[in-house]
Order: structure tokens, then sequence, then C-alpha cells
């Protein structure tokens, strides 16, 4: 045989899996990231370049021709940037006090606790809250200090309320990092005579560099993504491309327009995806090499500095609190800024009026985590277990819809299934499978994650006992990824619970759900409601949480993973 | 059960490696092992020979070649189809599963009846000595008890033939010796024919009918201990297996039956067919270091040498000897008389022409 064909035969042959079991399943979920994924963007792709039939750019200079959406461009990266440094500036103040402050246990779980809350809260959650401390009659600006003129409408607030909703994801990265940092590492520099000052500035800030621009990237990204804040605080001086793609959808009709505009969209938010995957991702520095030795005493803060930084750090976790706390209050007061006496009408109103969007969200929550499971185990083994041709592919494209805006998506599922041949807009299925093909990632995530603790030789191992691959999945990796899975699933139950950037275009009157019947009623300005309706979600997601942690502390296999790893993003 | 024999005929492996390209791990393989013995592939790391396990096993596939499992053709068959038992290096227990659900994972998925089952899970961990640890998990156990649960798991099938994969390495030293004697005996007493993997020269001198040894995906030499200790096939095999000592030298005579060669102006007589070499010829010749004979008063036709460094050891002696500017190790079991021999001490070298080695070849 010539060697070019042996090269090509080993090359391809060997890597079609012999297993019928494992080629049928690769086969099926391509079929399904092809409709799913890739089919709705290139509509997008389409949709923006096309005219008439022809290949354009018209649509694009037309688009950013008009000063309000260029603006908004702009804004859209501006905010992000901004973002993107304050949450990370945050985020390591906070993860720096959590690792090197010598925390007592209780302070560290309150911490830990506290910054949880954002990210699983349902969208508007600060903006809410913003409105009711800040607005015109705000609690604070208003009743506390008695400003009549305070305007809560534009950067700033927005820029406020995305920090405190993004910088826990800093929080979690930088953790991760920092603890990564081994303190003996730094008292190597301590005894090579550096100040406390002198260490942090030339050991440990140059260590977690890696880990800062991935934490940028990723708050970068998270904000250019939002929806929801820039909805209700950006105020119509400070348009940015999410809500101009929604209100050109929505407001004009214009579906070529939106899915310009969440084009746009795509080029910034791609480029963080490839950045983050392929450069900062290899960047990560190892400090633990060797044999772990003696625990040190931690000594980067003197115990003043660490108290100052600790207290600083509960402030802002009682902000957050405060935040919820107003939240509630809100929820069971008649009238908030203007009448404050108790009443549970509100609530009334959610379990009457807001029934079905509740029924529908639980379905549908439900639905998508089970499918979105099974979708993100399937995925995930074939990528970490097995080695077939489009195998990298299969791991970059299973991706794309959990990274991009979900704007995008909404957009992109609008387009594609509003026609034949495939035409589901209004079902529950399109909001499902949305769902699967987004948060569907995260099980892909945490399995990928526990499979790689598992030694491949295990599953050798039963193979040599003479089961086939069937069997051994069933057996041995169900078994072994269970744990870790059921928390995966909770999270993908959670995001569905607390979505709204891309689902609000797939909604329909058949099928609703309680984030978009939050605002509607942040426009309708019944606010009690919305806030009663946010208090319901913040409450399921909850029990949901506790259940998880329950079945964990019983269950806690060798693979089992903590939620925060997984939150993380 | 039926012992059968293990067939390796012309096996290629290779691998695509990051960075250095393809990589020849497994480069023609041939191996026969007849029914009911112990063969140890044995070689430096990276030589090939987990490769070999697992191919075996049908854990990766032959680029080229057969494996045949007594008169059957396996090249193609799934791992799950071949009954092997396989023991693994990290023993790849199963975590979820108690060690009676370990041991008796083989069975379930044979569909052997609960009452068989039970009947031979017991017997083997009677063989085993786990009687009473059925319900406890891996993770409870110490690391000879999980070795004992993986080889029990392994055997329990009652598998053709038995594959390990360098079994003893997560063990301490003198558990070691232990297990590999056991492994020894149940291999013996259950008739298996097996292929045994490991770096460790005296583990597989300890516990193999015969060595293959490996180099750089090849077979150097197939043997007993004996065989590859005393007639070596090259510097490799010869420097694998126990110590030995490197001189410089020179070809004067070839002649049939021996070749006289010159040491450091010394000549020596080397009874040996003369495998090509010319005189005049450079070579290195070899000797293990328990050949050599230390004497006090330094005679004409002898070698003189400094004694440098001298160890104690109980039953044996050892000594750095410097010999115009080449250092020799020399090991004396004669500790008594050896024993007055002190440091820096100008000595007599005794090298007996008949333990004298060359090759032609180096072998790797």
């Amino acid at each position: 045989m010539p060697a070019f064909l042996n090269v090509l035969r080993k090359k391809v042959f060997t890597k079609i899996p012999k297993d019928p079991a494992i080629l049928l399943s690769i086969i099926v979920i391509w079929f399904f990231l092809l409709l799913f994924i890739l089919f709705p963007l290139s509509k997008i792709i389409i949709l923006t370049f096309e005219k008439g039939g022809h290949f354009t750019l018209s649509n694009i200079l037309e688009i950013l021709g008009k000063r309000h959406h260029l603006q908004a461009f702009w804004n859209s990266l501006l905010l992000a940037t901004l973002v993107g440094l304050s949450g990370t500036v945050l985020g390591f103040f906070f993860a720096f006090t959590s690792v090197r402050a010598n925390l007592s246990k209780g302070w560290s779980k309150f911490l830990d606790g506290t910054i949880i809350l954002p990210l699983i809260s349902p969208p508007f959650t600060t903006a809410i809250a913003m409105i009711f401390s800040f607005g015109r009659r705000g609690l604070i600006t208003y009743n506390l200090l008695g400003i009549e003129t305070f305007n809560v409408y534009g950067l700033h607030s927005v820029l406020f309320a995305e920090t405190i909703t993004f910088f826990p994801i800093a929080y979690l990265t930088l953790k991760g990092v920092l603890s990564g940092i081994d303190p003996t590492v730094e008292d190597m520099a301590f005894s090579l005579g550096s100040s406390r000052g002198r260490v942090f500035k030339t050991i440990t800030l140059p260590l977690a560099i890696p880990g800062l621009a991935n934490s940028f990237l990723l708050l970068f990204a998270a904000s250019l993504a939002d929806f929801a804040t820039p909805l209700i605080l950006a105020g119509s001086r400070f348009p940015v491309l999410p809500t101009e793609a929604f209100l050109q959808i929505t407001g004009l009709f214009d579906i070529r327009g939106g899915a310009v505009l969440s084009f746009l969209l795509l080029v910034p938010a791609f480029s963080v995806f490839v950045l983050q995957r392929y450069w900062v991702s290899r960047k990560y520095y190892v400090t633990i090499t060797g044999k772990a030795g003696a625990q040190t005493q931690i000594k980067s803060l003197t115990l003043k500095t660490g108290k100052i930084f600790l207290t600083v750090c509960i402030l802002i976790s009682f902000l957050i609190l405060y935040f919820y706390l107003l939240l509630f209050y809100a929820s069971i007061v008649k009238a908030f800024g203007a009448n404050y006496q108790m009443t549970l009408k509100h609530y009334t109103v959610v379990f009457t009026e807001g029934l079905k969007a509740i029924k529908d969200t639980l379905i549908i929550a439900t639905a998508g985590m089970m499918l979105g499971g099974l979708y993100g185990v399937v995925v995930g083994y074939l990528i970490s277990k097995k080695t077939f041709i489009s195998r990298s592919a299969m791991e970059i494209i299973s991706m794309v819809n959990y990274s991009l805006p979900g704007t995008i998506v909404g957009i992109a599922y609008l387009i594609a299934f509003n026609n034949p041949p495939i035409m589901i807009t209004g079902t529950a299925i399109i909001i499902i499978a949305c769902y699967v093909f987004r948060y569907g990632a995260t099980g892909i995530r945490t399995t990928v994650a526990i499979l790689q603790q598992i030694d491949p030789s295990i599953e050798e191992a039963s193979f040599s006992l003479g089961a086939n691959a069937i069997t051994t999945f069933k057996r041995i990796t169900i078994p072994l990824i269970l744990p870790g899975l059921f928390s995966g699933l909770g999270v993908v139950f959670i995001r569905s619970m607390t979505a709204i950037s891309a689902t609000i275009f797939l909604i329909s009157i058949n099928w609703t759900l309680i984030t978009v019947r939050i605002l509607d009623k942040m426009t309708e300005l019944e606010l009690g409601v919305a806030a009663a309706f946010s208090t319901l979600v913040v409450v399921i997601v909850f029990i949901v949480i506790i259940f998880i942690n329950l079945f964990l502390r019983l269950f806690r296999g060798p693979g089992a993973i903590d939620m925060s790893n997984i939150l993380g993003g | 059960m039926e012992a059968i024999g293990i067939h390796l005929n012309n096996i290629y492996k290779t691998f695509l490696h990051r960075v250095k390209g393809e990589v020849k791990a497994v480069n023609n393989v041939n191996l026969n092992i007849e029914h009911a013995k112990l063969v140890t592939l044995l070689g430096p790391s990276g030589c090939g020979k987990t490769t070999t396990l697992r191919m075996v096993a049908g854990f990766e596939q032959p680029d080229k070649g057969t494996i045949f499992l007594g008169e059957e053709n396996v090249t193609n068959l799934l791992a799950n189809k071949r009954n092997i038992g396989f023991v693994f290096q990290n023993y790849a227990l199963f975590p979820h599963l108690s060690i009676y659900e370990n041991v008796a994972y083989g069975l379930k998925v044979q569909k052997i009846p609960p009452q068989e089952e039970k009947q031979r899970v017991n017997e083997i961990l009677a063989m085993v000595g786990l009687i009473g640890y059925e319900a406890q998990f891996p993770h409870q156990v110490s690391g000879g008890e999980q070795q004992r649960v993986a080889l029990a798991r392994a055997i329990v099938i009652r598998p053709k033939v038995l594959l390990l994969d360098e079994p003893l390495s997560n063990l301490d030293a003198k558990l070691r010796v232990h297990t590999r004697s056991e492994i020894r005996r149940l291999q013996q007493s259950l008739n298996m024919t097996s292929i045994y993997v490991t770096h460790d020269q005296e583990e597989a001198m300890a516990i193999s009918d015969r060595i293959a040894i490996m180099n750089k995906g090849k077979i150097i030499q197939v043997g007993t201990a004996e065989e590859l200790y005393f007639q070596p096939n090259s510097e490799f095999v010869a420097k694998f297996i126990g110590r030995i000592n490197t001189l410089p030298a020179e070809v004067q005579e070839v002649d049939s039956g021996f070749v006289i060669v010159k040491i450091f102006n010394h000549a020596y007589k080397i009874p040996t067919t003369s495998d090509g070499i010319k005189p005049q010829q450079k070579i290195n010749v070899f000797i293990r270091p328990e050949f050599i004979q230390l004497s006090k008063k330094v005679e004409e036709n002898e070698l003189k040498g400094i004694i440098t460094e001298k160890v104690f050891l109980g039953e044996k002696v050892e000594f750095t000897v410097d010999v115009y500017g080449c250092t020799l190790n020399i090991t004396s079991y004669n500790a008594v008389e050896y024993a007055k021999y002190l440091l820096n001490q100008e000595v007599g070298i005794c090298l007996p022409g008949k333990e004298l080695k060359f090759f032609k070849k180096k072998g790797d």
C-alpha cells in the first residue's frame, strides 16, 4: 500500500468507531447539532448578507448607517469592557480576601452563599431592586436622601447592576486560580526578603494574570449578551445591541434588521469565544508540582488589612442581600414608593392570572432538564472518551449556542423554524430545543469534567470482563457520573427557570414563561406583581438547590463536583 | 480450565504523537508463549511492552500482524469477546461497587446463575484471602487488598489467558515481594497462560518462566532469567539485566573458538566465536562485577587499580576500582576476606577470560 494511503487509513478509517451503538449515537447527535445549532445560525448569516438572492453588505451598511444602531454597537462594547473591568476587580478582591485573608469557616461560607445569589436569580432582579432603591420614588434616593432628581436610567446604572450581577463569575473563576497558587511559592519570596506588597506585585498578581484575563472575557461576554438589565435600566439614551435587536423585531416587525443587529453582536461575542478558548485557557501556570508539603500559614495580608478587606466584602454582600429583601418587601406591599400597606394581592395575581406561566415554565424547564441532561451526558461521553473523526468539531459546535448571546440564538431560532420544512414556532418544542442545545452544554461540561477524573482503565476493566459498550456505559459510566450529572441537571433547570434573552423571541400565546411575565409586568408598571413573580422564581430555585445538595450529600460519589464549579462559567 | 498458547506474529503499532509525529511503539514483534507458562515483557519505559499487552487484550488494534489465542485468530475481535483476564497497574476497581460486586461483575455479564456466581466469587475470595471483605468498597481497603481484588476479579471469569500490566508497582517493597509469589502461585495452580509486564528486572526474574526483553518497540531477546544473565545477546540486554562493567579493548587475534583482545596492554583470551569481528578492531568488552577478582599483590600479567570506594553490605562487599582512568564495579561475596581491602589501596585485578563478553551490535 502506498505510504500516503497508509497514513490516510490511519487518520480516517481507524477513527470510525467499530461499535454500532457508538456510531449510531454520533450520527444522531450530529443530526441534532446541524439542525438546532448550525442551521439556525446559518440563517442569521444568510439573512444578513443576502438580498434578492445575491451576496451584499448593504444590509449591514444600512443598519450601521442609522446613528442609533451604530451608537448601540459602540455602547455594547463600552458597557462590556467596563463591566469586564469592574467585575474582575471586584471578583478578584473577593477571591483574594476569601483565599488569602485566613477567613473563618463561617465568613467564608457566608461570602460564598451570598455571592451565588445573583447567579441563580431571574433576570431583572437587580434591575428591579435598583429602581426600587434609586428610582424617582426610590427607598435610598427619595426616602433616605430626599433626592428627587436622581436619574436611575443610563450607563451608570446598567454598569452597576451588571457588575453586581456578574462579578460572582469572576469571583468563582479567580478563587480557583488563587487557591491553585501554592502558598509556599509566596513563602519562598518572603524568605528571599520581599515585603507583602512586593510578593503580591511580583508573585501573586503575575501568576493570576491568565485568570484575570479569562475572567475579563467571561464578564465581557456576559455583559454583551445581557438583555434584561439594559432593557430596564438603560433608558432610551443608552441603546445596546440586544435590546435594539429585540425592539427591531417586536416593535418594528423587522426580522432582517433584528438579524443584522444580532449579527453585529455575534462578531465581538465570537472573538471572545475564540480568544478564551484558544489563548487564555492555555496560559495558565501550574505552581503545584511534586509532593504536597506541610500546610503553610498564609501570610499575604496582615491581620488588620485582612479584617478591613473582609469588612468591605461583607458590606457588599449586605448590599446584595438588601436587594433581595427589597424585592420580597416590594412583593408584599400595596404599591412600593407610595403605599406601604401589607398585602398578598400581588401573589393572588401570580397564582391566578400567572398560573399558566408558572405551569408552562415548570413543564418546559423539566423537559429541558431531562433532555438537556441526556444530550449532555451522551455528547460529554463521546467527546471525552471516544476518538472519532469529527470529535473536536462536535466539541466546539456543541458549545456554540451556550457561548453566544441569547438574543442571537433566539432570533436564529425564530428565523429558522418559522417556515417549512421545520415549523415549530409557537410550540413548546422550540423553547425546549433552545434550552437543550443552549444549557445542555453545562451537562456536557459537567460530564467531561467528571469523566476526566475517571481513569480510562476502569472502562477497559469492564470490557476485559466481557461487557460490551452499552453494558459498560449503563453499569459503570452512568453510576459513576450520576451525582455530578444530577447537579448538572439542576443547573439546566435553574437556567431554564431564569432565562429570557433567547426565549423572549420564542414564546407564544400557547406557551409563555415566568420571566416573560415579569417583563410584561415591568412594562405595565405593575412592579409589585413583577417582584412577586421574581420572589417565586428565587424560591423555586432555592428549593431545587436544597434538593440537589441533599441528594449530593446522600450519594456523594467519587465523581461529584461542587455546584459552584458548574455555575462558575 | 484448558490452558492455551499465545502467539504474536509480526505485530506493528504506530501512534501519532503530538510532538514526535509517528512513533513506532511496537515494531515487528513476534512472540510465542506456550500454554500455562508465564512470560514477562521487560524493558525501559516507552519500549512498547504495555502497548503489546494492550493489543493482546484488545484495547489497542495492531496496524499489522496477527494475534492468536490458542487456535483462534483474535486480531479483529473486540476486547469483551476475547475471554481474557486483565490486571491493571492502578487496579481500575469500580469505585461504586463493593468488593463482592467488583469480583462478581464479569460473572453477571456472562449471566451466570446467582447460586453459581456466589460460589465462584467466594471460592476466589478465599483463594486471595479476602473472605470477610465482601461488603467493603475499594476505597475502604488497603492498596495490597485492592490489588488482590483486581486479581480476583480478573481470574474469577476463568479467562483463557491472564494479562498483568505492572500489577505491583503501586505496592511498597515488602508487599511487592509477597504478592508476586502469590501471583505466581495462583498462576501455576490454575494453569493460566500469562503475560506479565514490568520494568523491574528482579520482579521479572522472580516470577517468570521466560522473559522477553524489549527496547524501542522490538523484542531483543527471549529466554529464562539464567540465559539472559549469563548469555545476553546484546549490550542492551547485558546492561539491562544485572550490572556489568565496560572496558575498552582492541582485537589482536581471531581464531576458531577464541578471540584474543588487549585491554590496557594486557592480553586476554576469550573462548568464543568471532561474531564477525576483525583484528585491530576497537571494541568494548563486558564483565559482571562478581567475576572480577582482586589480589593484594599485583602480578606481571594483571591489570592494577586503586580502590576508590568500598561499601560493606554484610554478605557482600562492593568496590569501585579505578583502572587507568576506567571505573570498575566489583562485588565479592567472600566478605570476610575482602573486608580486609582498604580504601586507596593498590590492587591486582584478575579478569577471567571466559567471563569476558563482547557484542557485534549494540542491540538497540
